[in-house]
């Protein structure tokens, strides 16, 4: 039995609308907290330390900052999401043996990777996003949209210590969170 | 009357009874703080002005503010040796104090804020814990030192 991709029993998944609705609450909180801090620049009121001092652009650099970051680790969330719901997937069509195009796709490639492979195939390039492609089953834009928010995670998740692709900061989460709903979408209706 | 209506002139009329801040007293009271940190700086600088071994300078700055306006204030430029060390105003609506003055040398730049009564402090740090020291002789030489380097 090869070792397909399959949900662990100790996995925390979480849906494209979890993760947006955590960012929501998020932006929410973080709102009244800018709020907040605006206040304290006319009354002079603590705010508490990290604000000491602060003037009115220094906050709202501050939140822009945060807000910047809080849309980053979103987007992240966002596209590990749907990459797991598409590994899932491939995993689904190899274990039931399904016969439409795209899991007839997988499996002519899976069965060529090594075991360690099968347990955790590429994703992007010559990966499981190209078998998608190549099964032509679902809209090539649909794959190359969703791909456009890759780079932006790789940077991220990696430790931005190299060349900032020019995207990272392109889309906005709803922008990603479209695009993510989309391919999810797209390849749930292949049968 | 609609509740939503009731709600918000309810709320209209609470905020209206507060008492007013008059943002133009605020204005004069930072911009005296400012000056009288210029005098306690040249003071502790006395001997060093008087013997030309720093040389003081004026310019004016225009801050606007939210509520205050557009006004101007005096900057202090003080040359010690080959370094220029400038006392910048940045404006007097500061989170947990009633002002603030940046000082910028070629190195770094402190931040000064001050309380009521023209009480100074040196932010030294805000994470992880704050220190807030209170401006003196000695502390201006830290400052000094901090931002000009040793």
């Amino acid at each position: 039995m090869p070792a397909f991709p399959q949900q662990h029993s100790s996995a925390e998944r979480q849906t494209l609308d979890e993760i947006y609705e955590w960012y929501a609450g998020m932006l929410d909180s973080l709102s009244t907290h800018r709020a907040h801090v605006r206040a304290a620049l006319a009354d002079g009121t603590d705010a508490g330390p990290r604000f000491l001092g602060f003037s009115a652009e220094d906050v709202d650099r501050y939140f822009e900052g945060q807000r910047a970051e809080l849309d980053r680790l979103t987007k992240v969330n966002l596209v590990g999401s749907t990459e797991a719901s598409i590994r899932l997937d491939l995993g689904r069509r190899i274990y039931e043996q399904l016969k439409d195009d795209l899991s007839k796709s997988y499996k002519a490639w899976y069965t060529t990777l090594s075991p360690v492979k099968q347990k955790l195939p590429d994703f992007d390039e010559e990966g499981i996003l190209d078998r998608i492609k190549d099964a032509k089953v679902l809209d090539s834009n649909i794959v190359g949209r969703f791909r456009e928010c890759l780079k932006s995670r790789h940077w991220i998740v990696h430790g931005r210590y190299f060349l900032k692709h020019a995207n990272v900061d392109q889309f906005s989460p709803e922008e990603v969170r479209d695009r993510c709903q989309k391919l999810v979408n797209a390849i749930e209706a292949v049968k | 009357m609609n509740q939503a209506l009731k709600e918000l002139v309810d709320k209209k009329q609470k905020e209206g009874g507060k008492p007013a801040i008059d943002w133009d007293n605020r204005r004069k009271s930072y911009v005296a703080a400012v000056e009288a940190l210029y005098q306690k700086v040249l003071n502790a600088l006395k001997d060093a002005i008087d013997s030309k071994a720093v040389v003081q300078q004026r310019r004016v700055k225009t801050l606007t503010e939210d509520h205050i306006g557009t006004y101007e204030v005096d900057e202090l430029i003080l040359q010690i040796g080959n370094e220029q060390v400038l006392f910048s105003p940045v404006g007097r609506n500061i989170v947990g104090a009633s002002g603030r003055v940046d000082v910028v040398g070629d190195r770094a730049t402190a931040v000064l804020i001050t309380f009521p009564k023209n009480r100074w402090s040196f932010v030294a740090s805000r994470q992880p814990t704050l220190q807030a020291v209170d401006l003196d002789d000695g502390t201006l030489a830290e400052v000094l030192k901090a931002v000009m380097g040793e």
